[in-house]
């Protein structure tokens, strides 16, 4: 797709990330009018949300329909920002349900798990598209996940879903300012993916794991924690990820005990603080199905 | 790189030597560690580098301090009444 990139005088590296990210929204908005119409696979996060909104604002609401798809892999507190953005922003949206974890094989949670949970997505949502003249799917899929080991994109593109956000070459960082610009709220939220990527591969998904990590993340931001935040699922124990730079400040007796109470009451027996902190794809590691490092 | 058996051992070793006195269980190249007083919550950022640096040469990937429950403190008022 060809483009007009702004003309606008660069003063400042700022500056110039500022002017990459308005040329790549001038990119976005022509993909989106070549599109026609899209039905995008919403989950409230900063990509679809940015998405959306764009799709709404190039096209108008009548030709955009954002879909929630509701599974137990997905935290109520994530519906709820959706739901919320959907009616601030006036975004068309529709809930479906999706169960993928009546599918075994997502179940058994192999290293492409992500895989069979996309594909239940898009399996539902593909016919709803039809079934409501929208002549495209897309998802947020941005340009920093491209390189990133993601099994969920090839069910994607099985289905012929199209990432618009990575055609233009929108970063996360880029969104993040665009959205910001836009007012969405999303601008500095933390990445939120399911539920299921706290559980180690290998290790099955059940809905108790998944509620189990739901109630354990949702008492940590109940203590204060902000920003990235991961607990991960090892059995009895949970390994909480913190941001990094806040470490040193719950790494004390009292605030310690604070999360271990916290997790034993949601249904953790043994807890442990990660002392590098949040690291996303962290269980990629752990796995060896990326290298990394201590 | 250490053997999976024998690497918790050995860096239980290697982070005493280091002045760190902490149990090490290891879970895959996961290594939870287990404080033995109650201070050793308290790690300083360069003590948690010199911690995760020694942890990645046994072989580890993650290294995570383990919150023990107030009563399995050694040291504390309620230690060993369980």
């Amino acid at each position: 797709m060809t483009g007009v990139v702004p003309q606008v005088r660069r003063h400042s590296a700022d500056d110039e990330v500022q002017v990459s990210a308005l040329g790549k929204a001038v990119l976005l908005q022509a993909w989106l009018h070549e599109a026609q119409s899209v039905l995008v696979g919403f989950s409230g996060g900063v990509d679809s949300a940015y998405l959306a909104c764009a799709a709404v604002d190039a096209l108008g609401a009548d030709r955009v329909l954002a879909v929630v798809a509701r599974s137990a892999s997905y935290p109520q507190a994530q519906w709820d920002t959706a739901r919320d953005l959907a009616r601030a922003f006036d975004l068309p949206l529709l809930e479906v349900d999706t169960h993928e974890l009546a599918d075994p094989r997502y179940a058994a949670n192999p290293v492409n798990r992500c895989y069979f949970c996309k594909s239940e997505l898009w399996q539902v949502l593909v016919p709803v598209a039809r079934e409501r003249g929208l002549a495209v799917v897309v998802d947020g899929t941005n340009a920093d996940d491209v390189g990133d080991y993601r099994p969920g994109a090839r069910a994607a593109a099985e289905h012929g879903v199209r990432s618009p956000l990575a055609a233009v070459g929108l970063t996360k960082a880029e969104i993040r300012l665009l959205s910001r610009d836009r007012g969405l709220p999303t601008w500095s939220q933390p990445s939120s993916p399911c539920l299921s990527s706290r559980i180690p591969y290998h290790t099955a998904v059940t809905p108790d794991r998944l509620r189990r990590v739901e109630r354990a993340e949702q008492a940590l931001r109940d203590l204060g924690v902000q920003g990235d935040l991961r607990v991960r699922y090892h059995d009895d124990l949970a390994r909480v990820e913190l941001p990094a730079g806040t470490l040193d400040s719950w790494l004390t007796p009292d605030r310690a005990e604070g999360v271990r109470a916290a997790l034993c009451a949601a249904g953790f027996s043994r807890v442990a603080i990660d002392l590098r902190g949040f690291r996303s794809g962290s269980l990629n590691v752990l796995s060896g199905v990326v290298p990394g490092d201590a | 790189m250490h053997n999976e058996s024998t690497a918790p051992a050995a860096l239980a070793r290697a982070l005493r030597a280091a002045g760190l006195d902490l149990g090490v269980e290891g879970r895959g190249t996961l290594a939870v560690l287990t404080p033995t007083a109650a201070t050793h919550l308290l790690l300083t950022p360069d003590e948690r580098r010199r911690l995760l640096a020694l942890a990645r040469d046994h072989g580890f990937t993650h290294a995570a301090l383990e919150v023990p429950a107030p009563a399995a403190l050694p040291g504390t008022p309620h230690a060993g009444a369980r």
